[in-house]
C-alpha cells in the first residue's frame, strides 16, 4: 500500500483521533453550504446522538467548524486557518483515493478514553488539538 | 485478612502496571511508562510486605517503595507540562 | 521526617485526582472518573496511615482499613483500564 502524502498524514496525527471524527468531518467538508445539527449528522451517519455531538463540539473547538446557535447548535465545514484549510483538503484527497490507508492510519491511533487519560495532567488547558 | 488483602493488591498494582506499558508501546507517551513503573513499586511495597513482614521498626524503609511510586508520578506530571510547554 | 513521606503521597494523590476529575468534567471519558476516585482514595489511604501511625494510640490498628481502602482504590483504576475499549 502507498504511503499517504505527507500533508494528509500530518492532518490526521494531529486532529483526526477515531474514525467517528474522520467521517463527521468529511460529512460536514463534502456540503460546506449546509447547516448541520448533532441529529441530522447521526442520522445521516448512523451513529448515536451522544457521538455525533461530542465530535462536533470536538472538532469547533479544533477551529474546524463554525458553529451557530439558533434553536438548535448548527454546525457548518470553515476552517479557520489557511493550513487548517490545505489539510482538510489533503485528507479528503486522499479519502477518496486512498481510502483504506487512511482509514487504517486513523485506526491505528490510541483510543480516545488513553489521550484523554494523558491530556489530563496538562495543568494550564490549551487546545488539545492532539486530542 | 490482611494477608488475602495484601496479594490482591499487589496483583491489582502489577495488573495495571502491565496495562500503562502496554499504552506506552502504543502511544510512546512517556507518562504511562513512568505510571507504569509507579505502579510497578507499589506492587513491589506489598509483596516485600507480605513476604518479609516487617517489623513496625523498619517497616518505614518500605514506604520509600510508596515515596517512590509518587515521586515517579510527579516526575510524569512536570514532564508533561515541560514537553508541552517545549512544542 | 516519615511522615513527610505520606503527607507527599496524600497531595500527590490528590493533585491527580483533582487533574482527572477535571478532565472527566470536560470529556465525560470514564477512565478519568475512575482513576480520579482512585487517586482519592490513595489520598485517603495516606491520610489513614498519618492517622494510624501518629494520632490515634496502639490499641486501635486502622490496618484492615488501610488494606480496605487501598484495594478499592486500585480496583476502581483497574476496572477503568478493562472496560475503555483499548
Amino acid at each position: 500500500m502507498a504511503d499517504l502524502p505527507e500533508e494528509a498524514r500530518k492532518f490526521i496525527d494531529r486532529y483526526i483521533d477515531s474514525l467517528e471524527k474522520l467521517e463527521v468531518l468529511l460529512l460536514l467538508q463534502r456540503s460546506p453550504e449546509r447547516q448541520w445539527t448533532a441529529s441530522a449528522v447521526a442520522s445521516e451517519l448512523q451513529i448515536s446522538f451522544g457521538t455525533a455531538d461530542r465530535q462536533l463540539s470536538k472538532l469547533c473547538a479544533q477551529n474546524l467548524l463554525d458553529v451557530k446557535l439558533g434553536q438548535d447548535l448548527f454546525y457548518s465545514f470553515s476552517p479557520h486557518l489557511p493550513h487548517l484549510q490545505e489539510g482538510a483538503r489533503a485528507l479528503a484527497r486522499a479519502y477518496a483515493q486512498q481510502r483504506l490507508a487512511v482509514l487504517k492510519r486513523v485506526a491505528q491511533r490510541p483510543p480516545e478514553a488513553i489521550r484523554d487519560f494523558a491530556n489530563a495532567f496538562h495543568i494550564t488547558k490549551k487546545d488539545d488539538s492532539d486530542g | 485478612m490482611n494477608d488475602f488483602l495484601w496479594g490482591a493488591i499487589a496483583a491489582l498494582c502489577l495488573g495495571i502496571a502491565v496495562r500503562f506499558a502496554w499504552f506506552w508501546r502504543n502511544t510512546r507517551d512517556r507518562l504511562f511508562a513512568l505510571f507504569g513503573l509507579a505502579f510497578t513499586a507499589l506492587a513491589s511495597y506489598w509483596i516485600l510486605l507480605e513476604a518479609l513482614h516487617p517489623a513496625d521498626e523498619v517497616r518505614h524503609w518500605f514506604y520509600l517503595l510508596r515515596l517512590l511510586a509518587f515521586v515517579l508520578i510527579l516526575v510524569a506530571i512536570v514532564d508533561k507540562n515541560l514537553a508541552r510547554r517545549e512544542s | 521526617m516519615v511522615e513527610a513521606v505520606y503527607i507527599l503521597g496524600a497531595l500527590i494523590s490528590l493533585a491527580c485526582a483533582v487533574l482527572l476529575l477535571r478532565s472527566y468534567l470536560r470529556t465525560r471519558t470514564g477512565l478519568t472518573l475512575w482513576s480520579s476516585l482512585c487517586f482519592i482514595g490513595l489520598a485517603v489511604n495516606n491520610i489513614e496511615l498519618l492517622i494510624d501511625l501518629y494520632i490515634i494510640g496502639p490499641e486501635v490498628s486502622l490496618a484492615l482499613l488501610r488494606s480496605a481502602t487501598a484495594l478499592a482504590s486500585f480496583a476502581l483504576l483497574a476496572f477503568g483500564l478493562l472496560w475503555e475499549r483499548a
